[in-house]
C-alpha cells in the first residue's frame, strides 16, 4: 500500500525539500512508496539541476513579479507554475514497482495521467522524447525523473489552467520543450480548462489519484508527513532558498570568467 | 532565426538558432573578442535536451570545461565526474567521446535522449569555433 499525502499550496523551495527528505525517508525503507501532491502558493519557475539561469530566465522581471526562481535536484528543464496546476512527486523505492529503466519508468507513471485523462473524457498520448502528456498535440504536462538516496522520484505537472503571458515573460525559451512546429507557448501548451468546463479541484485530484492507483497498480492511504521527514525538509528548505544553490551553475561559469581576468591582470 | 542575447554578464554575443539538430553557433563580436579569447561555447541539442558547453584549450588540451543544459543525467552529479576526466584530454573527437564514453560506463549513467556523442558533439562544437 502506497501513501498518499496531498499538502495543497506550499511555497515552491519547500515543496523541493519536502520530495527530497520524502525520497531519502523512502529510499531507506522508512517512509513508505508516496504519492505527493501539492500546489505553489505564488507563481514559481522551477529550474533544472543543470541549467544557467541567466540562459533560461529573464531574472529582473520574476524579481519584480515576485517569481520564486528554485534549483531542483532533477534534471531537464524550466516549469513554471502557479496555483492553477497540480504538482505530483510519484516516489518510490529504486528496487520497487518502478521500473529501473528511465523510460520504462516515465511509461508506468505517465500512464497514470492517460488514464486520469480518460476518466475525464479525454485522450491523451506520451510524448516519450519530452517526458510529457499531449492532448491534441499539445502538452498538459510536464515531467522530471531523479534517483538518489535509493528513491526514484517522478514529478509533474498537470495544467488546470495556465498564465501563458507570465510564463513568456519569464523564460527566454517558453517553447523550448513544445513540439518544434510552435512559435507560442499558447500554441503548444493546453490546459484542462481549454477542454472542458473544469470541475471542482477535489473532483481533479480524486481522478489523478485513482489514475495513480490503477496506473501503478496500487493502493493508497491517506497519509501524513512524519516528524523525521518535516525536520530534514526543513532543514532542506534552507539549501533550496539560497542564492549559492540557486545560482550554482552561473557563478560556475562566472569563476572561470574571473580567473580568466585575473590571468590578464597578472600578465 | 537569429537570436541575440547577453551571456556572462555585459557581452553580447551573436547566436544563430536553426530548426533541427545544431542549434547555436556562437560568434564573438567585436572587441568582447578577447575576454573569450580562450573560452570556447558549444551548444548542441540532443534528443534528451540541449547541452552547453563552455572550455578552455590550451595545446590540443582541455583545461577547463562546464556544462550546462536541460539534459538529464542519473545520476545528475555524474556531470562532476565528465568534467574532472575531460580536463586533460586531447581536442580530438575520439579522444573526447572515448573519455565521455568510459565515464558512462564506470558510473552506470543513463540519460534517455542524450548520448557520450551529443556531449562529444557539443564540445567539438565549441571547438570547431577555435
Amino acid at each position: 500500500m502506497w501513501r498518499f499525502i496531498d499538502t495543497d499550496v506550499i511555497n515552491g523551495a519547500y515543496s523541493c525539500a519536502l520530495f527530497q527528505s520524502i525520497g531519502h525517508h523512502v529510499g531507506l525503507g522508512i517512509s513508505d512508496e508516496t504519492v505527493l501532491f501539492w500546489r505553489v502558493i505564488q507563481p514559481t519557475l522551477y529550474v533544472g539541476y543543470h541549467q544557467c539561469i541567466s540562459d533560461e530566465v529573464h531574472e529582473s522581471y520574476c524579481r519584480k513579479h515576485n517569481v520564486d526562481i528554485i534549483r531542483r535536484i532533477l534534471g531537464g528543464g524550466c516549469g513554471y507554475c502557479d496555483r492553477n496546476q497540480i504538482l505530483y512527486s510519484v516516489i518510490g523505492k529504486d528496487d520497487g514497482s518502478i521500473p529501473r529503466n528511465i523510460n520504462n519508468a516515465y511509461k508506468k507513471v505517465l500512464s497514470c495521467i492517460l488514464i486520469a485523462l480518460e476518466n475525464l473524457g479525454l485522450e491523451g498520448e506520451l510524448d516519450q522524447a519530452r517526458n510529457g502528456i499531449f492532448v491534441k498535440g499539445r502538452k498538459i504536462s510536464g515531467n522530471a525523473q531523479g534517483r538518489f538516496d535509493g528513491s526514484v522520484v517522478i514529478n509533474g505537472s498537470f495544467l488546470l489552467e495556465f498564465d501563458f503571458k507570465s510564463m513568456d515573460c519569464v523564460l527566454k525559451h517558453p517553447t523550448m520543450n513544445l513540439r518544434p512546429d510552435v512559435t507560442t507557448a499558447r500554441e503548444g501548451m493546453v490546459s484542462l480548462s481549454d477542454l472542458m468546463k473544469l470541475p471542482g479541484i477535489n473532483h481533479i485530484k480524486q481522478v489523478l489519484r485513482t489514475g495513480f492507483e490503477e496506473g501503478l497498480g496500487v493502493k493508497t492511504y491517506e497519509g501524513k508527513i512524519s516528524v523525521a521527514e518535516e525536520l530534514l525538509a526543513k532543514k532542506l528548505t534552507r539549501l533550496y532558498t539560497s542564492r549559492d544553490w540557486t545560482f550554482r551553475m552561473d557563478d560556475k561559469k562566472a569563476k572561470r570568467i574571473k580567473r580568466k581576468r585575473n590571468i590578464s591582470t597578472d600578465l | 532565426m537569429i537570436r541575440k542575447q547577453n551571456v556572462l554578464n555585459e557581452k553580447e554575443i551573436s547566436v544563430q538558432i536553426y530548426e533541427g539538430i545544431v542549434i547555436e553557433s556562437v560568434l564573438i563580436i567585436g572587441e568582447n573578442k578577447m575576454v573569450f579569447e580562450d573560452y570556447l561555447k558549444g551548444v548542441y541539442k540532443s534528443k534528451g535536451g540541449i547541452i552547453r558547453s563552455f572550455l578552455k584549450v590550451d595545446k590540443g588540451k582541455i583545461t577547463d570545461i562546464t556544462f550546462s543544459g536541460d539534459f538529464f543525467l542519473l545520476p545528475e552529479d555524474a556531470i562532476d565526474l565528465i568534467t574532472q576526466r575531460l580536463i586533460g584530454t586531447d581536442t580530438e573527437k575520439d579522444s573526447i567521446r572515448y573519455v565521455v564514453e568510459d565515464v558512462y560506463e564506470t558510473e552506470k549513467i543513463q540519460s534517455p535522449g542524450t548520448t557520450p556523442e551529443d556531449f562529444t558533439r557539443s564540445i567539438m562544437q565549441a571547438i570547431g569555433g577555435i
